[in-house]
């Protein structure tokens, strides 16, 4: 193959040969150390290959061993680029194609990041971006480490970050930062109050003196766990008071919203501005004029892949969609409806420990609004630490 | 003369210029120490060296490489001559 290679490279010539001595020809040029190959009887005599370089030199042996010689054929680099001698333009665009690809494979084309899926791409991006490592950037410009440590101090979440360059493709992998538990302080003594009126249905005390009982009614702000713990006759010491006491609880829960709603209609009218994206440059060419009025607008970015390989040409499309907001009033059972959906997320939400035993839903209408008035019948815990101010430290001994 | 190559053990193709005749079988042959091609054609091949003249005869004969003091001829080699 490369000697195939190196003979095409410098081209060579398919001679036929004829005439009284052709033994004395392969002698004479042997011995002036030129090369030939593939030297075969035919019928007409000698068939041969010969390097162009040596076959422009064997003329005068030849001649003193009576032979003639006629080229068949011509083959190899040489002929090549005397056949396309007179299109330069060829010539020209494979200089400027290799010229491209020798430029194009120094700029960073992508970059990927792997590992922070709890953190937001928006955010390490960014802080990539201020970095100075962003798309286009020359590979040789990169400072690797420097970009490492500034994104680490940028993003306080990133523990271990390490960018490594494949060909044109950045893969950032980061490893996150793992929160520490929150540690609850529990070095003042405290009380458990009530947070709520209502009726104790189950008490579980871990620390500090409990003072009701189950089926008892408490009001709220009434003390439930004492923090004085008694340690002898006389001596008593102060703790921090931990419980968890459950009580059916009354509540009220109301919604309102208005009779006449805002509704956003979408117009099937919309504008589209196109930029070409080349590395971090961006050229327009698709402009549509603006229409006027309310507009919502989606940015669509798009790269171009060829083999999962992300090229540096990419589309940004903005398309802006027009609406109208019209007024209209609701009704009963739709007001219900949306009323329904807010109560349920309350629940979901604000009361989401919380066991609901009992609702009512009343809803009613006033002249600019619906209301829904919801009475519960929770079953929740209604503990609530209250700090003993006199008794600063824990296990302080009376 | 004879003695004291054989004491010194030079071996004999130096001393007597005689050719390395090389067979791959019945289909090529390679012979070092040539001076020339004397006869090619497909049936025949003779090759002069210092010492003597060797013709190989059979079907197909052609001369794959030739250098100033070697050749090698690839086809059906069916018999050799030695002439001196």
């Amino acid at each position: 193959m490369l000697l195939k290679t190196i003979r095409w490279l410098r081209g060579y010539v398919v001679f036929s040969l004829c005439g009284s001595f052709p033994e004395r020809f392969l002698n004479l040029i042997n011995k002036r150390g030129i090369r030939n190959w593939d030297f075969v009887p035919s019928e007409n005599g000698y068939v041969g290959k010969m390097f162009l370089s040596d076959y422009l030199k064997i003329r005068p042996t030849a001649r003193k061993a009576s032979v003639k010689l006629r080229v068949k054929k011509r083959e190899g680099f040489p002929f090549f680029i005397k056949k396309y001698k007179r299109r330069k333009g060829l010539l020209f665009g494979a200089i400027a194609a290799v010229l491209i690809l020798i430029l194009m494979s120094q700029f960073v084309w992508d970059i990927k990041v792997v590992g922070a899926d709890g953190l937001s791409s928006v955010e390490l991006n960014q802080a990539l971006d201020e970095s100075g490592f962003r798309v286009g950037l020359f590979k040789s410009q990169v400072k690797i480490s420097e970009v490492e440590r500034r994104v680490m101090l940028k993003v306080p979440e990133v523990r271990w970050i390490s960018i490594n360059m494949l060909n044109n493709v950045a893969t950032v992998e980061i490893k996150q930062q793992s929160a520490p538990p929150k540690m609850k302080k529990k070095t003042y003594p405290c009380d458990i109050v009530a947070s709520a009126d209502g009726v104790i249905t189950d008490i579980i005390v871990s620390d500090g003196t409990c003072e009701v009982k189950r089926g008892s009614a408490i009001a709220q702000g009434q003390r439930m766990v004492n923090s004085a713990v008694a340690i002898g006759e006389d001596k008593k010491k102060y703790v921090h008071s931990e419980a968890r006491i459950m009580a059916d609880v009354i509540d009220k829960y109301t919604l309102k919203i208005p009779i006449t709603k805002n509704k956003i209609i979408l117009n099937s009218n919309y504008t589209e501005k196109s930029n070409l994206k080349f590395l971090f440059f961006e050229f327009p060419f698709r402009l549509s004029p603006a229409l006027g009025g309310a507009e919502v607008g989606v940015t669509l970015n798009e790269k171009l892949k060829l083999n999962d390989v992300t090229l540096p040409l990419g589309r940004t499309t903005r398309r802006s969609y027009y609406f109208e907001t019209k007024k209209r009033k609701l009704t009963k059972p739709e007001a219900e409806k949306i009323l329904r959906t807010r109560l349920l997320l309350h629940e979901c939400f604000c009361e989401g420990k919380s066991e609901v035993k009992q609702r009512k839903l009343k809803l009613s209408q006033t002249s600019d609004s619906y209301i829904l008035n919801a009475d519960y019948l929770f079953n929740k815990n209604i503990a609530r630490e209250k700090k003993v101010r006199k008794k600063s430290k824990l296990n302080n001994s009376q | 003369m004879k003695k004291t190559d054989k004491s010194r053990k030079i071996p004999a193709e130096l001393t007597y210029n005689l050719p390395i005749i090389e067979f791959t079988g019945d289909r090529s042959v390679l012979v070092e120490g040539s001076t020339g091609v004397l006869k090619y054609e497909s049936e025949v091949v003779r090759i002069n060296t210092r010492s003597m003249i060797i013709a190989f005869f059979g079907r197909g004969l052609t001369l794959k490489c030739i250098s100033p003091t070697a050749v090698i001829i690839d086809g059906y080699i069916t018999k050799t001559e030695f002439l001196r």
